[in-house]
């Protein structure tokens, strides 16, 4: 997994052009490969590959293996999500250990879609429509405001940490 | 003569009854009226000149009822336009009142009568009574002559003209200093006796020398008339010539003015240019914070972004079964040692096969195994490492973001500025163009100077011809015995010129004498400086400075608020002398009081000047009315609010209804 080029294709391929080429909000499509599933997961917005035409937008291999830590966790955390929603069987094998048994290929496709629903959603917040320059300041704030805004919803994350730690922590010294 | 009050019923805008009163108080002698441009400031004035002289000088034909009132008028109904003067002259009060019915007489047409008046008096016993109708002019003429009623109430812009020594303000000090003096009728009977060849006294004389006979003096006479003929041609021809050169040179005039408010320009050009500057580096300190915003949001967005999916998931773990059987700190190789060891960490045996025994096996298949253990801690490492990452991005997006808008507004807010600095001189943009304008102008105006001089000496030739072809005549005539009482008759009539023209000049000499003290007192109580005004044969003025030279003099300080000084000093200087030939004339003792009414006395003068003027207006004059904007108000409200007694407002509802409100 992620070790092979990716591709943007039809109006993903152009979404990604325009953010990246067009108005640098990122420096590199990879960065967009990043961040669009966290985003098409937040929405649960699934996106379809566009064979409408032939415009592709590449990741090249190298770039995906270099940042794979941190596509590899964000992998996880919706595969989790995934398990804990679709399987009966939650365990922690079908998290941290891929093989065919665990359905790997349907959760990936899954992510996929969310990849590119994410880019959907990224082009539509950041850029439809979109008037000067300066407005894309405003926008990505905006985007930005309402995330935090998401996040300050009560979650007892400090606790479910100090769970997770006691558990990390009692491998430490073996 | 004091103004006690102003009524007006149906006049121009001021429709319904509406009535000022005015501050007759000995000490606090100011009233002020405030409105706004087209309000109906000046109609006020004409509300004066209307009740006391029947004229209103409007350009609509002289229709004076209330627009609306007019409109609302249906066929064969009438309605009134009335005015009202209360005022006090000679210790009795009188009422003055201007009546005009306007009926309407078609769907079209609304016509004035002819408009009535009516003065009532006041006697010592306190009953009123009518003067009669033939008594009225002789009357008003007593309380405030028509001719002289102009240098009591001003408006704005002949008082902005008086400081500017053109030929405007040069024609009404004249003006000002005959009507004074009555020498009008000197003057007229000057050009009855000597203006012209054809209607003049003089003219006609010449004509009626008898030439019957003498062929020579027939021929003569005749020549003579064909020069003077052609002197008045030269003459209209040399008006016509000044005409344009006047017009012209007021237009370079203006034009000058455009180059040199230019100051102003200039100052606004500078702002401009360091607003641009700022501008520039705005950009650039924008241009930067959002690169950096940029950034961040490249660099950390999925981190800050994938917060609550991060959350979320490890949330879900706990629910994963084999997290709820982990043993806290307890790995599977701690269990494996035990067992192989076959002894407890707290001492005891532990027999393979033993109830102790299995409870360990079970343990450990119950921890996770070793790469699932790892990918885990992994997984949770890295959750707290990017926690930690983007813990602090929302802030630093936030103060960047508001630095960006910090930025941002300030661009546009000298943006605007800029723009409003634009508009103030895009009129003066085409400054060369300008400059050219004037080149072309002043062109001109040396072809018309040259052309006027060579008309000139043309005339005087032909003068010079005329008169010795008179003279010739003369000689020719006297043969017949006929032409020698004519002769006599004209010796007669151009002693009584010489004699009357002596007269005039020795009077004008005296009275613009006393208007040039009477200027110099007021303006060295507003201007303090050595220098004074002189005042020559023409009715230009001049700044003399005591200790430069005479022919330096003349161009001495052209600043617009000396300018606006100088008015004043001229209008308080025409004030005083209309009032000594009023109380000279008619009253014997000459303490009579007088008002000054002015319409908007200020709008040429700037703050420092405002306050200046304030400051002496109240001395000119013992009833003080002005006709001010409120821009103006404000600056001339600290002088003269201890001297102001009553203060209204004119509020314009529309264009044909304003209301009077006593604030």
């Amino acid at each position: 997994m992620f070790d092979k080029n990716y591709q943007f294709r039809g109006k993903h391929g152009h979404y990604v052009n325009d953010m990246v080429e067009k108005y640098k909000i990122f420096k590199r499509v990879i960065d967009v490969y990043i961040l669009a599933p966290i985003i098409g997961f937040h929405y649960d917005r699934k996106g379809e590959v566009d064979k409408s035409n032939d415009y592709t937008k590449t990741i090249m291999v190298e770039q995906l293996i270099k940042e794979q830590q941190l596509i590899s966790f964000i992998y996880k955390c919706i595969k989790i999500l995934l398990i804990n929603k679709l399987s009966n069987e939650k365990s922690l094998e079908a998290v941290f250990i891929a093989d065919e048994k665990n359905n790997e290929n349907i959760y990936y496709s899954i992510f996929d879609s969310y990849v590119l629903g994410g880019v959907e959603i990224l082009y539509e917040k950041l850029l439809e429509y979109i008037g000067d320059e300066d407005e894309i300041v405003d926008r990505i704030y905006e985007f930005i405001k309402e995330f935090e805004e998401f996040n300050e919803k009560p979650i007892d994350q400090e606790d479910l940490f100090k769970e997770l730690n006691l558990l990390i922590n009692s491998n430490k010294h073996k | 003569m004091l103004l006690k009050s102003l009524e007006m019923i149906n006049f121009r805008q001021y429709k319904g009854k509406q009535k000022i009163i005015f501050s007759t108080n000995k000490e606090k002698n100011v009233t002020v009226i405030l409105g706004k441009n087209t309000s109906g400031k000046t109609t006020l004035i004409q509300a004066f000149n209307w009740a006391l002289y029947g004229n209103a000088n409007f350009d609509t034909k002289d229709f004076l009822l209330n627009l609306e009132i007019a409109n609302q008028l249906k066929v064969n109904e009438e309605a009134n336009v009335q005015v009202s003067i209360e005022l006090i002259h000679n210790d009795i009060e009188y009422l003055i009142v201007r009546k005009q019915p306007y009926r309407r007489i078609s769907n079209h047409i609304v016509k004035p009568n002819k408009s009535e008046i009516t003065i009532q008096y006041k006697l010592p016993n306190g009953q009123t009574e009518f003067i009669k109708q033939h008594d009225i002019d002789d009357t008003i003429n007593k309380i405030l002559p028509e001719e002289l009623s102009r240098y009591f109430f001003f408006d704005g812009e002949r008082i902005g003209n008086l400081g500017k020594n053109d030929k405007q303000a040069r024609q009404d000090l004249a003006k000002a200093v005959k009507t004074i003096l009555g020498l009008t009728v000197l003057d007229n009977a000057i050009s009855h006796l000597s203006g012209g060849y054809k209607n003049s006294v003089i003219g006609k004389l010449k004509r009626r020398i008898d030439a019957q006979g003498n062929e020579k003096l027939m021929e003569l006479q005749k020549e003579i008339e064909d020069k003077y003929n052609q002197l008045e041609e030269y003459d209209k021809n040399i008006s016509s010539i000044e005409d344009a050169i006047k017009g012209i040179e007021e237009i370079v005039k203006q034009k000058k003015d455009i180059i040199l408010n230019n100051k102003e320009t200039f100052e606004l050009q500078k702002e401009i240019n360091e607003l641009e500057l700022e501008i520039n580096n705005l950009k650039e300190e924008k241009d930067k914070v959002v690169k950096n915003f940029n950034n961040d949001f490249c660099e950390k967005a999925p981190l800050f972004f994938m917060q609550s999916l991060m959350d979320s998931s490890i949330d879900a773990l706990k629910s994963f079964s084999q997290m709820n059987d982990v043993v806290p700190y307890f790995s599977s190789q701690a269990i494996e040692y035990v067992i192989d060891t076959g002894k407890c960490i707290c001492g005891r045996e532990i027999a393979i096969g033993s109830e102790e025994y299995k409870y360990l096996v079970y343990l450990k298949s119950s921890c996770l195994p070793l790469q699932i253990e790892n990918e885990l801690k992994i997984f949770i490492n890295n959750a707290n490492n990017y926690k930690q990452r983007a813990k602090d991005f929302y802030n630093v997006m936030t103060e960047r973001y508001e630095k960006f808008r910090e930025y941002k507004y300030k661009i546009y807010d000298f943006m605007d500025r800029i723009n409003n600095n634009k508009n103030k001189i895009n009129f003066n943009q085409n400054l060369a163009a300008i400059q050219q304008e004037i080149e072309n102008y002043e062109t001109k105006l040396k072809h018309l100077g040259d052309e006027l001089r060579k008309v000139q000496l043309d005339r005087e030739i032909l003068s010079r011809d005329i008169q010795s072809k008179e003279q010739e005549a003369n000689y020719y005539a006297q043969a017949n015995k006929n032409n020698l009482f004519i002769d006599l008759c004209i010796k007669y009539a151009e002693e009584v010129n010489i004699t009357f023209q002596k007269y005039y000049k020795q009077r004008e000499t005296e009275i613009r004498s006393k208007l040039q003290t009477k200027v110099n007192d007021i303006f060295s109580q507003m201007y303090h400086g050595k220098r004074k005004i002189l005042i020559d044969e023409s009715y230009k003025f001049f700044l003399k400075s005591p200790l430069v030279e005479d022919n330096l003099n003349v161009d001495a300080d052209p600043s617009k608020g000396l300018e606006t000084v100088m008015s004043f000093a001229f209008v308080s200087g025409i004030v005083d002398l209309a009032k000594e030939k009023i109380t000279n004339e008619h009253i014997e003792f000459n303490t009579e009081p007088y008002p000054l009414v002015m319409d908007a006395p200020f709008s040429n003068a700037d703050e420092e000047h405002v306050t200046r003027i304030s400051k002496i207006l109240p001395e000119i004059a013992e009833q003080v009315i002005m006709f001010i904007m409120h821009k103006d108000w404000k600056h001339a409200e600290s002088v003269l609010s201890f001297k102001l007694d009553k203060m209204y407002e004119l509020n314009k509802i529309s264009e044909t209804y304003t209301e009077i409100k006593e604030c």
